[in-house]
């Protein structure tokens, strides 16, 4: 027999099934930041709160927790409601990073950041969306005259 | 309460408000409450011999009555029970996932 308390290493399975369960059970969540691609915005160890998509259903602009092919990230919502027309995927991408991420299914939006400090978002969101265009096309152009 | 570190049989716990445990799919995990929400980052993992025990920490049983479920549920000798009961204990203590109460 052995009892023993340990620290979660959750798969991706599992570490969907416990968001989606806490962000049903409680009003928010709250989870540390881990990495550098949202900064200046999100740093590395800031906490932010978290609520599921059906309390604050997530807008062009704001901060979603989303299931990637890479993992959960927290990235901004750079192509969704109310422009996206319902049934249509949505894009996210890190405010660092030149590139959009994959295409994802809404469902794969576990959460929205809620905490104050998203004004503006939306402009956040849309430049954000024509960075990760104009960083398509540059690599498109490259390929294409490539000599 | 003899420490911290090692519980007597005789104390009585209770299940902390600040952690709630939740079986979700295979696993029983303890989640750590924080004003209305829940912290993510901390989430401890419990097998099936400490949800058992976690389960009957109301508040009124002590160690010696739940030593005996135990006994009862699982295959093991009382020693070893008691043994794995106490160093469990002293794991929730140290994260606060339960209070002493009088017995």
């Amino acid at each position: 027999m052995e009892t023993g308390v340990e620290t979660l290493e959750a798969g991706p399975a599992l570490s969907d099934l416990i968001v989606r369960d806490c962000l049903e059970r409680f009003p928010s969540v709250q989870l540390r930041v881990s990495g550098e691609c949202m900064r200046p915005g999100l740093a590395a160890g800031a906490t932010v709160r978290l609520a599921s998509p059906v309390r604050r259903p997530p807008r062009l602009g704001d901060v979603v927790l989303v299931r990637l092919p890479t993992g959960l990230r927290l990235h901004r919502l750079v192509w969704g409601p109310p422009l996206a027309p319902p049934g249509t995927r949505w894009r996210t991408k890190g405010d660092r990073s030149w590139l959009w991420d994959p295409l994802l299914d809404p469902q794969h939006v576990l959460a929205t950041v809620v905490d104050e400090g998203q004004e503006g978002g939306v402009w956040r969101g849309l430049l954000s969306l024509l960075g990760g265009l104009w960083s398509r096309l540059r690599l498109v152009a490259a390929v294409t005259h490539r000599p | 309460m003899t420490s911290a570190e090692s519980p007597s049989l005789a104390d009585v716990f209770a299940r902390s408000e600040r952690m709630v445990g939740r079986r979700i799919a295979e696993e029983y995990v303890l989640v750590p409450i924080v004003g209305r929400g829940a912290d993510l980052d901390a989430i401890f993992n419990l097998n099936r011999v400490g949800a058992f025990i976690w389960e009957r920490l109301d508040g009124s049983s002590s160690g010696e009555e739940i030593v005996r479920a135990l006994v009862e549920e699982f295959d093991v000798d009382s020693v070893r029970a008691v043994e794995d009961y106490r160093a469990f204990m002293a794991q929730l203590l140290s994260i606060d996932a339960v209070r002493p109460c009088q017995p």
